[in-house]
């Protein structure tokens, strides 16, 4: 059974040291936010809060688009739909080329990255720069994020330390951390106060005041917003949500989910353009709209993009970002990819033991693991389906359905077991890391025939 | 594997009532149901759940046509097209009072993935549904054991509390649950147990890479999960790696064997009875 | 060039419509999935009100896990003193606070935008700090320039005591009257822990930030 994330996970496993560590790192994440979340007596009401108002606004997600709109249009900001990838593209570039900007300064934005923006721009000679420092980091290595807030998870010191010295932010190799921050530090700063169109991602946008709000540790966004002439801010049509006051809740759990930190460093609420500035929002549909008709699947879209499901999940910290073949890593985006393109993703929700562990975690309450395994329905359902699953699935399903035929099955499962090589039986997934069972005298049920009767007389 | 379903929590005092209730009237028809790898692989495990709940007072019966719960194909996609399974199923069972079986895997697959036609018969049915040590605790009021020692090789027992038990029958609290109060079925049913020391892996409760057909389409991830686990068992020094579910411990088994360490593994029945 | 026209002409329709396309698709879908969710309401808690009790010490502990300096003003008059003590050159910072602070000798709100890299001390005036997590609010709408709190090397934040509220409850509730402003809770220097997760203070933003209560 063909699993590409199977595949790329046995790659990231070879280097078992760096695997261990981004294990173990990831853990780390996870305990902190542990620590953190348990400060709060009331984060389970939190996250209640947080899941209802989600969904109230994706009922109503017609009226809270068109009332921020409206708001934000109020507030002097030209508001931009796009319908698909291509358009979204096509509109950010429209506007940079209206201004003849060909230097534009990014914070992060997964939005981007499902897009492919960069890739978009730079065909068109507009160069964009990622200030996050992962984000710069796996830019100039020329790789995606393996993880939605820490882009460069994959990465050790070393390797940070050779591309700077190779794309020159050094001059001499270092792989000091704060050095190297320090240096991609002054390397961005000169591009801030140069560049003058600043791109962000969107963290909440306010429908009650058409304001937005992006959050940051490190600054990025608010010297990119505050410094350029245009800012171009890219958020799907989930992002809503209803009023100001409803922030309350959601950033008391995004950085306590995130990172274990009580809150980010820059929380910034942006409504009003600086008289000599431009602010434009450009909402994103493409393939929201169609999940929201998805009772199963619907909820997918209350995600803040927090990541701890990522942190949490056995699975990606044993795999790596980059063995996910859609941006967004991990149980969130093994559900989101599938609707995107389910020939290509139809591994992802299958890359998952289903423990459940995402769904605990997350802020907003989606059931993840639920949905990993509605998807799996999905896939069988449709032309994509895997055959070896779908045989086998249908022939167990004809065994057990009859208590001879399991029986047989598995007397003939036993009696393999016993003839077979041993260097046959670890050729297989099973044989391969494990033994197998050893092999009982009798079965139970030849156990309770002989036995069951004479304990019934006793009673 | 909803988490506002109820908590199953062993000092509930409406189940202690109705233990109290139960014990006053012995003689209920248990249908025992082995997951069907356990039937044939491990026998053991059978025989200790039976004779435990005999002596508990049950009158215990091994329906002999069961066959299986329908998880693989479930887990798979293929959860509609197990309608004859569940119809089997329902038939082997409908007579008895409870339904009890030693898998907290195959008893919330069953609770969450069962389908009748009927759905009302399917929930009056599906309540009698209990994984072993959910009955023993909540349903019996299982207070202490009739022997309550080990052999002597066994002091050391590390918990592996299986995701299915702790996130889908709630019968332990999850570690992502912060400000909920610590339970486990698990730690209850051992600590009835004289002089042994029970120990929690430093990551309490992560998965243990099994996940049923994930062990062979994501072997090497499904490994090294295993191989976590088993490594802070071994820096607990356990003796016994102790679960609910023995398709975590035929995996984790698995990988002791290969790895020729001295870990042995036994499911809670095979422990306590 | 007639296909060309008309080609711009296919692509702007369609840009005309996706606004109407999408919010169209939703309304098409939401009536497919076949319910409405009401929006909840939260039962406030005794602490999460404007006027619930602060502790000010707590606040002082969240700004130095954040990794802020805090030094308590006895009064405004003091500040030349505490600046001093904490190494301030009065000739390098820039006061930006409104008129109420003044500080013989700063510097003066460059005009070329790339002189604001130069900037090594600012002082700003924060309008509310948040107890549960060190957080600090800051109008951005009331600087001389936006940019100053991010841009300066080293932040200086200037705090009533008074203005602390206790979690993120009372710190909305308090500001419903701002709420289409620009502003920006600050908790801490800039951070990354981008590289090998360690964490390194100064990222892109200001490099340190000293709390001064009064």
């Amino acid at each position: 059974m063909s699993h590409q994330h199977a595949k790329l996970a046995k790659t990231f496993l070879a280097q078992s040291k760096k695997a261990d560590w981004h294990d173990k790192t990831l853990w780390k994440v996870r305990k902190l936010r542990d620590k953190v979340s348990g400060e709060v007596d009331e984060f389970q009401e939190l996250r209640e809060m947080a899941s209802q108002i989600k969904k109230h606004t994706l009922t109503h997600l017609d009226e809270y688009l068109l009332q921020f709109e409206r708001k934000a249009q109020g507030n002097g900001i030209a508001v931009h739909w796009a319908r698909d990838a291509r358009e979204h593209n096509e509109i950010v570039h429209g506007l940079l080329k209206e201004k003849k900007i060909t230097q534009v300064i990014k914070s992060k934005s997964m939005l981007t990255e499902e897009c492919e923006l960069n890739r978009y721009l730079k065909e068109r000679n507009v160069n964009v720069l990622d200030s996050d420092l992962g984000e710069l980091i796996v830019q100039l290595r020329r790789e995606t994020p393996s993880h939605i807030v820490m882009p460069a998870i994959h990465l050790n010191k070393e390797q940070v330390g050779e591309v700077f010295l190779q794309e020159k932010l050094t001059e001499e190799y270092s792989n000091d951390p704060q050095y190297l921050t320090f240096r991609a530090r002054t390397y961005l700063r000169d591009k801030f106060l140069n560049h003058e169109a600043s791109l962000t991602g969107v963290n909440f946008a306010i429908a009650e005041t058409g304001g937005i709000v992006v959050v940051t540790n490190e600054g990025n966004a608010d010297l990119g917003v505050n410094l350029a002439k245009v800012n171009i801010h890219c958020m799907g049509i989930e992002k809503i949500i209803p009023s100001f006051k409803n922030l309350e809740f959601f950033i008391r759990l995004l950085a306590r989910s995130a990172t274990g930190q009580p809150i980010s460093v820059y929380t910034s609420h942006y409504h009003k353009p600086r008289p000599e500035q431009a602010r434009h929002i450009v909402i994103l549909d493409n393939r929201r709209s169609d999940r929201l008709g998805e009772e199963r699947f619907y909820e997918a879209l209350k995600c803040i993009r927090c990541g701890a499901c990522m942190n949490t999940c056995p699975v990606y910290r044993n795999s790596g970002g980059h063995s996910y073949t859609y941006p967004i890593p991990g149980p969130i985006g093994s559900i989101l990819a599938p609707k995107m393109d389910l020939k290509k993703h139809r591994d992802l929700p299958f890359a998952s033991s289903l423990c459940g562990s995402c769904t605990y975690v997350c802020p907003v309450k989606i059931n993840l693991h639920q949905q990993l395994f509605d998807w799996r329905e999905e896939i069988a359902k449709s032309d994509e389906s895997f055959v070896k699953k779908k045989y086998l699935s249908y022939f167990l399903v004809k065994l057990f359905s009859r208590h001879f035929l399991t029986k047989f099955f598995f007397g003939l499962l036993k009696w393999l077991l016993r003839v077979t090589p041993k260097t046959f039986l670890k050729r297989n997934n099973w044989g391969k890391y494990r033994e197998f069972p050893k092999i009982p005298q009798e079965s139970f049920a030849e156990w309770y025939s002989k036995n069951g009767k004479n304990f019934e007389r006793e009673t | 594997m909803n988490e506002n379903l109820a908590k199953t929590n062993s000092n509930k005092t409406s189940s202690n009532k109705l233990a109290s209730e139960l014990d006053s009237k012995p003689g209920f028809k248990v249908g025992l149901f082995l997951p069907c790898y356990v039937n044939h692989f491990y026998p053991e495990l059978g025989v200790k759940s039976y004779l435990f709940l005999k002596k508990a007072g049950y009158r215990v019966f091994f329906p002999p046509q069961q066959t299986c719960c329908g998880q693989p194909m479930a887990n798979a996609g293929y959860n509609r097209e197990n309608k004859k399974i569940y119809e089997k199923f329902f038939n082997e069972f409908k007579d008895y009072d409870y339904i009890v079986s030693p898998s907290a895997s195959c008893v919330y697959h069953l609770k969450k993935y069962f389908f009748l036609r009927d759905s009302q018969m399917k929930v009056k049915f599906l309540a009698k549904v209990h994984e072993i040590t959910d009955f023993l605790i909540n349903v019996h009021g299982l207070k202490k054991l009739a022997k309550d020692t080990l052999p002597q090789n066994i002091t050391r027992i590390g918990v592996h509390q299986s995701c299915h038990s702790l996130r889908g029958l709630h019968q332990a609290k999850a570690s992502e649950m912060v400000q909920q109060k610590p339970f486990s079925n698990l730690v209850f049913l051992l600590n009835m147990l004289n002089g042994v020391k029970i120990l929690l892996p430093a990551r309490e409760d992560q998965c243990c890479g099994f996940g049923g057909l994930f062990s062979v389409d994501e072997a090497e991830v499904s490994h090294k999960m295993g191989i976590s686990r088993l490594e802070e068992h071994q820096r607990n020094r356990v003796d016994v790696i102790c679960s609910g579910d023995v398709s975590c411990l035929m995996h984790l088994k698995g990988i002791i064997e290969r790895k020729k360490l001295t870990i042995e593994t036994k499911h809670i029945m095979e422990l306590i009875a | 060039m007639l296909s060309g026209i008309l080609k711009t002409g296919k692509i702007l329709k369609e840009k005309l419509n996706s606004r109407d396309f999408i919010l169209e698709n939703i309304r098409k879908n939401v009536k497919k999935l076949g319910f409405n969710n009401s929006l909840p309401a939260f039962q406030e808690r005794g602490d999460s009100s404007l006027t619930s009790k602060v502790e000010l010490e707590a606040f002082k502990k969240r700004l130095a896990s954040v990794h802020a300096k805090v030094e308590v003003l006895s009064s405004l008059a003091s500040l030349n003193d505490v600046l001093s003590k904490n190494q301030v050159n009065a000739q390098k910072i820039l006061v930006d606070a409104g008129g109420e602070v003044e500080i013989k000798g700063s510097l003066k709100m460059p005009a070329a935008k790339r002189a604001l890299g130069e900037i090594e001390w600012a002082l700003i005036h924060g309008e509310m700090g948040v107890e549960e997590n060190g957080a600090i609010w800051v109008n951005l709408d009331l600087l001389t320039h936006s940019a100053l709190p991010f841009i300066t090397e080293n932040l200086i934040v200037l705090l009533k005591q008074k203005n602390v509220v206790k979690n993120m409850h009372a710190a909305y509730e308090g500001l419903a009257a701002k709420k289409s402003s620009n502003g920006v809770f600050i908790a801490g220097p800039s951070k990354t822990g981008d590289i090998e997760h360690n964490l390194v203070v100064g990222a892109h933003g200001a490099r340190s930030l000293l709390v001064l209560l009064y």
